[in-house]
C-alpha cells in the first residue's frame, strides 16, 4: 500500500517536472518577426537595420488601426548578433529571424568584402538559409531600401522577395541567390558570387511616406536590376540588365524569358521572342595545355510580338531567317557578358568550376593565379534558337495584303 | 521457470538497422567531406563492402558459440585472465562511446530546439528513457524497434524523395580526384564510426535469438539497409547542399531536411523529420547500455543486473555532462580516440578471436563454419534448469 502511494507520488512529481513546458518558450506575441535586414557601414562598426512586420496590420481577417505594416530599427554594435539582440531596446518584442526573407548589403560594405558579415548567418541556429542576399546599388544606403512604403506589398522586404522570385520565373533578369548558394559560390574553387542589385527610384523622402502607396503612380519604387560581381569576395563591378540575363543563360539558371531583337531586314524595327525551354551545356577542351570552353545553348521559343513591316512569317524560309538573326544578336549579349566579367577579372560565370569539374589536373595548375588566367580563357559559343510558333496569329496586321 | 529473452528475427533486424545508422545518419557526411570533398559518397559504398567482411567475422564467432555473449566467448576461448582483459577492452567501447554519443545528440537538440535548457536536464531525461528501456528488457526494446519503424521510414522516405529533385550532379564532379591519404583517412572514419559499432551486436546476437539462422539473416539485412541509407543520405547531402557547405556543417542531414519544399506549401518540416535521428540514436544508446549492463553482470557473476541499471544510468548522466568541455575537444575525441579505439575493438578484437579460434578448432577438428543448432535443440538447451545460460538478464 505504501509502495503504491509512493510510486504514484513519484509519478506525479516526475510528470510535473517533465510536462511543465520547456525552458526556451517564446510565445508568438513575445516575438517580433524580422523579415528584412540591411547592413550599412557606420564609422568602424556595421549598422544593422531590422525590419519587423506588424502582424495586426497585415492579417487579412483583422481590421488594423491603419498603422504602418512594418517597423524598422537600426542598431550599431561591433557584431551583428549583438545588434540583433539590441533590437529589443527599441521594440517591445524579441527579434526572431527564422523568417528572414531578404538581406540587403550596402555597396560600400560589399566592396570591403562580404565574408566577415556572413559568418553569423551560417552559425546561428535560428537562421534558415533560404533568404535572398542583395546589394544596395550606387552608394544607396541599405537601410533606405527597407524604408520605402512600396505599393501592393507594403513591406519592402516582402516586395523584394516576391519581385526576385517571380522575376526569375518570367523575365530572367534577376538571379536568385540564397545564403546556401552564396556560400557555395564564395568558397567553391573557380566561381565567384554574383548578387542582385537593388536601388530606390524616385524621391526618397516621398517614398517613405504612407502616401506613396496611396497613389496609382507612386513617387518612389524599388528597382531590382543589375548584378554585382565579386572577386575574392570583394565587390568589383556591375553587370547590366542584359548582361545579367546573359549570365543566367550561361550558368543555366534561367526559366522563361522574353527578349527583343532587331528585324532581319530592318534594324529599326523589332520583334520579341518568348523562350520557354532553355538548356545550356558546357564542355572544356584542352588545346596546347590551355582550356577552351565550349558553350552550347539550346533555346526553344516562340515569336510573341512582331513589329517588322516586311517580314512574312507564313513562309518557312523566313523562320530560319529570324532564327539566324536572333542567334546572332543573342550571341553578342553573351559575348558582352563574358567580356564584362573578364574585364573585372571576376569569374562569376564559373569557368574555373567548369575546368575543375572536367579537367581537375589542368585546374590544379591554373588555380593558384586564376584571377589572372581567367581573362585569357577562350570561349566558343554555339547558339541554337528554335522558333516553333508565332502565337495566335501568323502575320502582323500591319501587313496589307 | 526462468527463460532467456527471445527476440524475433524481424525486430532484431530493425534494431541492427537503427544501430548501424546511429549518429552517422546525422553527421557522417561532414567528416567524410572534410577529407574527400565531392567524392564523399564513395566512402560508404566501399566501406560497407569492406565492412561486410568484418560482419562475416561476427557471424563466424556466433556460429561457434551460439549460446554466449562476447564476454563469455572471451573467457571460454582465452581462459579466465586473458578473457577478462579482453572483455574489459570490449566493455571500454560502450563506456567510452555512450557519453560521447549522448553529448553529441544533446548538443544537437540544444543547438536547434532548446538552446538555453541545461545540458544535464536533456541528458537526464534522455538517459532516463534509455534506462527505462533496459529495465523492461532487451525483448521489449526489440519490439519497440519494430513498432518505431513507421515513424522512422515515413519521414526518412519523405526526406529522400523531396530532396532528390534538388540533386545537382555538378556538385559531385569531378569524380574520384581524392588523394589516397585523405581517402584512407575518410575510410577509417567510416570503419570506426559505422562498421566497428556493429560489434556491440555480439552482446545480443546470437544468445538472445531463438532462431539463430534467421537472426543471422536479420543481422545482414539490418547492416546492409543501414549502410544503404547512409550512402543515400551522404550522396544527397553532397549533391544537394554542395561539398563546401557540407564540410563546414555540423549536422548536414538536418540542413538537408531544411531544404525540403514540396510544392511550396509543405516546408519548414525539419523539426518533424528529427524523429528519425531520435529513433536511431535511442536504439544505439540502448544497445550500448545493454552492453554495459550485461558486462557488469558477467564480471560480478550476478543473477540479475536490474538493480545496477539506475546506478549506471546516474553515472552515465554525470559522465555525459562532464565528458567534453567544448566542441573542439569533442571533435578531437572523435578523430584521435573514437576512430582508432572503435577499429581496435570492433575489428582487431574479432580478428584475434577468429585467429585463436581457428587454431583451437583445427586442433579439436571441429568445423570452422558450423551450422546453427536447430530450434528444438536451442529450446531444449535453454529450458534445462541447470543450463548456465538460462538466467534472464
Amino acid at each position: 500500500m505504501i509502495m503504491k502511494w509512493l510510486s504514484s507520488t513519484l509519478l506525479v512529481m516526475i510528470s510535473l517536472l517533465l510536462l511543465s513546458g520547456c525552458w526556451d518558450r517564446w510565445e508568438l506575441n513575445e516575438l517580433s518577426i524580422i523579415t528584412g535586414m540591411a547592413i550599412d557601414k557606420s564609422d568602424d562598426h556595421y549598422e544593422l537595420t531590422m525590419q519587423s512586420i506588424n502582424p495586426a496590420e497585415i492579417a487579412s481577417q483583422e481590421i488594423g488601426n491603419g498603422y504602418a505594416q512594418a517597423f524598422n530599427t537600426t542598431e550599431v554594435a561591433p557584431t551583428i548578433h549583438e545588434s540583433l539582440r539590441k533590437h529589443v531596446n527599441k521594440s517591445p518584442r524579441r527579434a526572431f529571424i527564422s523568417h528572414l526573407q531578404v538581406l540587403v548589403i550596402s555597396e560600400e560594405v560589399a566592396r570591403e568584402g562580404i565574408t566577415s558579415i556572413l559568418d553569423f548567418f551560417y552559425r546561428d541556429h535560428e537562421v534558415r538559409s533560404d533568404f535572398f542576399v542583395l546589394i544596395a546599388k550606387d552608394d544607396q544606403r541599405a537601410k533606405e531600401i527597407l524604408s520605402i512604403v512600396t505599393p501592393l506589398e507594403n513591406v519592402p522586404s516582402q516586395n523584394i522577395f516576391d519581385s526576385l522570385q517571380y522575376g526569375a520565373r518570367s523575365y530572367g533578369g534577376t538571379r536568385i541567390v540564397t545564403l546556401d548558394d552564396l556560400y557555395q559560390d564564395a568558397t567553391a574553387p573557380g566561381i565567384e558570387p554574383a548578387l542582385m542589385g537593388v536601388q530606390v527610384i524616385g524621391n526618397l523622402k516621398e517614398g517613405q511616406e504612407r502616401s506613396n502607396a496611396e497613389r496609382n503612380e507612386p513617387a518612389t519604387t524599388l528597382l531590382i536590376q543589375e548584378l554585382a560581381m565579386f572577386r575574392d569576395n570583394y565587390l568589383v563591378g556591375w553587370l547590366s540588365q542584359d548582361q545579367s540575363k546573359g549570365l543566367n543563360y550561361i550558368t543555366g539558371d534561367i526559366r522563361d524569358s522574353v527578349g527583343s531583337f532587331n528585324c532581319p531586314n530592318n534594324s529599326d524595327e523589332e520583334f520579341a521572342l518568348e523562350s520557354f525551354k532553355e538548356k545550356t551545356d558546357y564542355d572544356v577542351r584542352i588545346v596546347n595545355n590551355k582550356p577552351i570552353i565550349d558553350l552550347t545553348f539550346n533555346i526553344s521559343s516562340h515569336i510573341s510580338e512582331v513589329n517588322c513591316s516586311t517580314l512574312d512569317l507564313s513562309k518557312e524560309e523566313n523562320f530560319y531567317l529570324v532564327e539566324k538573326e536572333s542567334e546572332e544578336q543573342f550571341l553578342t549579349i553573351l559575348q558582352d557578358t563574358v567580356q564584362e566579367a573578364k574585364a573585372h577579372q571576376s569569374d562569376v560565370l564559373g569557368f574555373g568550376q567548369m575546368i575543375h569539374r572536367k579537367h581537375p589536373k589542368i585546374w590544379e595548375e591554373l588555380k593558384s593565379n586564376w584571377n589572372e588566367e581567367f581573362p585569357n580563357v577562350e570561349v566558343t559559343y554555339d547558339v541554337n534558337i528554335k522558333i516553333t510558333d508565332t502565337g495566335n496569329i501568323i502575320n502582323s496586321f500591319t501587313e496589307d495584303d | 521457470m526462468k527463460t532467456i529473452a527471445q527476440l524475433s528475427p524481424r525486430s532484431y533486424g530493425f534494431l541492427v538497422f537503427y544501430a548501424t545508422c546511429s549518429t552517422a545518419l546525422l553527421g557522417l557526411a561532414t567528416s567524410l567531406a572534410t577529407y574527400v570533398h565531392q567524392d564523399a559518397w564513395v566512402v560508404p559504398i566501399v566501406g560497407s563492402l569492406f565492412g561486410a567482411g568484418v560482419v562475416f567475422l561476427y557471424t563466424m564467432i556466433a556460429r561457434w558459440y551460439p549460446f554466449e555473449t562476447i564476454y563469455e566467448i572471451n573467457e571460454q576461448l582465452f581462459g579466465k585472465t586473458i578473457g577478462i582483459v579482453l572483455s574489459l577492452l570490449f566493455l571500454s567501447l560502450p563506456v567510452f562511446h555512450f557519453p560521447a554519443i549522448t553529448s553529441y545528440s544533446v548538443t544537437f537538440i540544444q543547438n536547434y530546439t532548446l538552446p538555453t535548457t541545461p545540458f544535464i536536464v536533456i541528458t537526464a531525461i534522455g538517459i532516463g528513457l534509455v534506462a527505462f528501456g533496459i529495465f523492461s528488457g532487451i525483448e521489449p526494446i526489440a519490439r519497440t524497434a519494430e513498432l518505431c519503424f513507421v515513424f522512422f521510414i515515413v519521414p526518412l522516405l519523405f526526406l529522400v524523395f523531396t530532396t532528390a529533385p534538388l540533386i545537382d550532379f555538378g556538385f559531385v564532379q569531378p569524380y574520384f580526384t581524392f588523394s589516397w591519404f585523405n581517402m584512407s583517412e575518410a575510410f577509417s572514419i567510416f570503419l570506426g564510426n559505422v562498421v566497428s559499432n556493429v560489434v556491440i551486436q555480439l552482446t545480443v546476437f546470437p544468445k538472445y535469438l531463438a532462431k539463430k539462422k534467421a537472426g543471422e539473416r536479420a543481422l545482414w539485412t539490418g547492416y546492409s539497409l543501414g549502410c544503404l541509407i547512409l550512402t543515400i543520405i551522404t550522396f544527397l547531402s553532397i549533391a544537394v547542399l554542395s561539398p563546401e557547405v557540407v564540410s563546414i556543417d555540423h549536422y548536414p542531414a538536418f540542413t538537408l531536411a531544411q531544404e525540403i519544399n514540396a510544392a511550396g506549401f509543405l516546408q519548414r518540416v525539419e523539426a518533424t523529420i528529427t524523429v528519425i535521428w531520435f529513433i536511431c540514436i535511442y536504439f544505439n544508446l540502448t544497445l550500448y547500455f545493454h552492453c554495459i549492463v550485461i558486462g557488469m553482470k558477467h564480471f560480478f557473476k550476478l543473477k540479475s543486473a536490474q538493480v545496477l541499471i539506475p546506478v549506471i544510468a546516474l553515472l552515465l548522466v554525470y559522465l555525459a555532462d562532464y565528458y567534453f568541455n567544448n566542441i573542439a575537444e569533442e571533435r578531437s575525441f572523435y578523430q584521435y580516440v573514437s576512430v582508432p579505439h572503435s577499429i581496435f575493438v570492433g575489428t582487431m578484437l574479432p580478428i584475434t578471436i577468429i585467429i585463436v579460434g581457428i587454431i583451437k578448432r583445427k586442433k579439436q577438428q571441429k568445423p570452422l563454419y558450423p551450422p546453427y543448432p536447430d530450434e528444438a535443440t536451442v529450446y531444449k538447451l535453454q529450458h534445462t534448469p541447470d543450463s548456465h545460460s538460462s538466467e534472464k538478464i
